[in-house]
C-alpha cells in the first residue's frame, strides 16, 4: 500500500513538473540536445592518403616487420570487419533518424534540418554460440557514437568497449574468436571505401597468440588489404601494407613491394634495395 | 496546402454569404460601445452568451471569463485519422475598460494511431497575453504575445524496428491588430503576426535494432521555414445581431489559428471566420 501510494505521489510530482515545464518553458526542462564533435582524425586519414615519409632502407627496417605483425593480426581477427559492422549500425540509425523525422512525405521540406547524436550499444555475441541470447556481463559490449549534422551522418564513429568484448566474426569462411578491449575511432566514408581505425587498447583472437596493444591506427581496404602507419626515421610517416597477396611500404617517393625473407623492396620502376 | 486552404476559404465564404443574407439589416452587435470584437483581442464573451463558429465555440461564464473549444481540430476527424480534443479559457479582469488585458490558455491533445503500429500522443499548450486599447470610439488596437509549448511521446515499428521516444518544442509569437469601425455593422482590420523565437524541436528516441543492438538518439530538428515566420492580413469584420463574419486575405507564413504553430507554407493567406452569438 505504501509503495502504491509512493508511486502515485511520484507520478503526481512528475506530472506537476511536466506542466510547470510547459507553463514556464523552463530551459532545464527542454534544452536543445547537445551534439558532440567527433574526434578529429582527418590529419591521420590524410597521411594514409598521401604519406609524407620517404621509403628507404631505414624506414623499411624500422617499420615493416612491426607493421606487418599488426596488419596480419587485424586481418586475422576480423577486427576491421567487426568495427565496420558497428559503424554501419550507427550510420543506419542515423539514416533512420533523418528519414523518420522528416515527418512524412506530404510535409517534407528542404527547410527542415536535423542534427542528432546517436549512441548504438551492441552486446558482443561471445565465442561459444553466436546465436545465444545476449549476455553483456559475460561477453562485454561495445558502445558506438555517431553524429548527424545538417541531415548528413558524419563519417566518424567512435566509442569503447565496456568490459572485454568477445565476438565471433566470420572471416573468409571460418569463424574467428575476436577479443577487443579499449576505445576506438572509425572513419567510414562509404561502401567500397577504405575504413580508417584508431584504437587504444588491445585486441587479438582466441585462436592465435598474437595480441596487439597500445594506441594504433590502421586502414582496411575494400580488397582486404590492411595498412599500418609507421614513423619514418628520416621524418614523416610511411604506410606498411599487408594482404591481397603482397607486402610493402608506401611513402612520398612511391609504393614499394617488399620481401620479408629476402629483406628487399622493389620500387615502382623495378629498382631493388636491401634493408 | 494552398489548395486545401483555398477550398477551406471558399466553403467558409459560401456559408458566410448565405448566413449574412439571412440576417443582414438586423441590429448591430459587436461594433458599438457596449460590445467589442472578441477575436484576436482581450475582449471576452459576455456571461451566459455563446459564440458558436467554424473556428471555435465559446461560452461566457462570468464577467470577464469565457471557456470554449476550437471546432476545427474536432472536425479534422472527418478528413484525417486524428481528432484533436482541445479546450481554452480566456480571462479579462477589466472587461469593460477601454484599456484591458486578458490571459488565454489552451490545451490541444492529438493522439495518433496508424495501421503500421505507430502511436503518438502530442500536447500543444499555448498561453497568450492580450492587450486591447480603444484609442478612439472607432479605432481599437490589439496586441498579443503567445508562448507555445509542444511536447509528445510516441512509438513506431518501421522495418521490424521498435522505436520509442519523445519530443519537445517551444515558440514565442507576437501579433497586433488594428480595427476601425466603419458602421455599426462593418469594421475593417489589419493584422500581423510574427514568430520571434522558437526552440528547435528536440526528439529523443530509443530503437531496438535486434536482440544484440539498441540505439538511442537525441536530435534537434531545425524547422528553418519557421524562423522569423510572419504574416500580414487585411480584411473586413461584419457583425449583425447574431452572425459575425470575418473575411480577409494576406500574405506570409501560415499559422495554425490558436495553436501558435507555423506550418510549412508561405504564400497568399486567406482569412475567414464565421460565428454566431446567442
Amino acid at each position: 500500500m505504501r509503495t502504491s501510494s509512493s508511486g502515485s505521489e511520484l507520478r503526481a510530482r512528475l506530472a506537476t513538473a511536466g506542466l510547470l515545464c510547459g507553463a514556464i518553458g523552463a530551459s532545464s526542462c527542454m534544452k536543445e540536445a547537445e551534439i558532440p564533435d567527433p574526434p578529429d582524425v582527418s590529419g591521420l586519414v590524410r597521411v594514409y592518403e598521401s604519406p609524407d615519409g620517404e621509403v628507404n632502407a631505414a624506414s623499411v627496417a624500422a617499420g615493416l616487420v612491426n607493421g606487418v605483425q599488426i596488419a596480419s593480426t587485424v586481418a586475422g581477427t576480423g577486427l576491421g570487419l567487426y568495427l565496420r559492422e558497428v559503424a554501419n549500425r550507427v550510420h543506419e540509425s542515423a539514416a533512420l533518424e533523418v528519414s523518420r523525422d522528416r515527418l512524412n512525405d506530404r510535409l517534407e521540406q528542404p527547410e527542415i534540418e536535423i542534427d542528432a547524436s546517436i549512441v548504438v550499444t551492441r552486446v558482443c555475441n561471445g565465442w561459444l554460440d553466436p546465436n545465444a541470447p545476449p549476455n553483456a556481463a559475460q561477453n562485454g559490449l561495445v558502445e558506438a557514437h555517431g553524429v548527424v549534422r545538417n541531415d548528413l551522418p558524419l563519417p566518424t564513429v567512435w566509442g569503447n568497449s565496456v568490459g572485454r568484448c568477445l565476438q565471433s566474426v566470420p572471416v573468409e569462411a571460418r569463424t574467428v574468436q575476436l577479443f577487443f578491449e579499449g576505445s576506438y575511432v572509425v572513419e567510414v566514408t562509404g561502401a567500397g571505401e577504405p575504413i580508417f581505425i584508431q584504437l587504444a587498447g588491445s585486441f587479438g583472437s582466441g585462436q592465435a597468440s598474437s595480441v596487439v596493444s597500445g594506441t594504433r591506427d590502421f586502414r582496411v581496404l575494400p580488397n582486404g588489404q590492411v595498412e599500418v602507419r609507421a614513423p619514418a626515421p628520416t621524418g614523416g610517416d610511411v604506410i606498411v601494407f599487408f594482404g591481397a597477396g603482397e607486402i610493402g611500404v608506401r611513402g612520398a617517393n612511391g609504393r614499394f613491394v617488399c620481401s620479408l625473407d629476402a629483406h628487399t623492396c622493389t620500387s615502382p620502376r623495378g629498382e631493388v634495395f636491401q634493408w | 496546402m494552398n489548395a486545401r486552404l483555398s477550398r477551406h476559404a471558399r466553403l467558409i465564404a459560401l456559408g458566410a454569404a448565405a448566413s449574412a443574407t439571412a440576417v443582414a439589416g438586423t441590429a448591430s452587435a459587436y461594433h458599438d460601445d457596449e460590445q467589442r470584437w472578441t477575436q484576436h483581442t482581450a475582449n471576452v464573451v459576455r456571461p451566459t452568451e455563446v459564440e458558436l463558429g467554424v473556428l471555435a465555440a465559446d461560452v461566457g461564464l462570468h464577467p470577464g471569463a469565457q471557456v470554449g473549444t476550437d471546432t476545427l481540430p474536432w472536425a479534422a476527424g472527418l478528413f484525417l485519422p486524428v481528432v484533436v480534443p482541445n479546450a481554452h479559457i480566456k480571462v479579462n479582469p477589466l472587461p469593460e475598460s477601454p484599456v484591458s488585458v486578458a490571459l488565454r490558455g489552451a490545451i490541444y491533445y492529438a493522439p495518433v494511431l496508424k495501421d503500421d503500429g505507430t502511436r503518438a500522443n502530442v500536447f500543444v499548450l499555448p498561453v497568450s497575453l492580450f492587450g486591447s486599447f480603444e484609442v478612439t470610439r472607432k479605432l481599437g488596437i490589439h496586441v498579443e504575445g503567445q508562448y507555445t509549448f509542444l511536447t509528445g511521446t510516441g512509438e513506431a515499428q518501421p522495418d521490424q524496428l521498435a522505436i520509442a521516444g519523445g519530443a519537445a518544442s517551444a515558440a514565442l509569437q507576437f501579433g497586433a491588430m488594428a480595427m476601425v469601425r466603419i458602421t455599426r455593422v462593418v469594421a475593417v482590420y489589419g493584422r500581423g503576426r510574427w514568430q520571434a523565437w522558437q526552440q528547435a524541436p528536440r526528439v529523443d528516441a530509443t530503437t531496438t535494432v535486434d536482440q544484440y543492438t539498441s540505439a538511442s538518439t537525441e536530435a534537434n530538428i531545425k524547422t528553418t521555414y519557421a524562423d522569423g515566420a510572419w504574416q500580414a492580413i487585411g480584411g473586413v469584420a461584419m457583425s449583425w445581431a447574431s452572425a459575425n463574419l470575418e473575411l480577409g486575405v494576406g500574405y506570409g507564413d501560415a499559422f495554425l489559428p490558436g495553436w501558435g504553430v507555423v506550418v510549412p507554407y508561405k504564400g497568399v493567406i486567406p482569412d475567414a471566420n464565421l460565428f454566431f452569438r446567442f
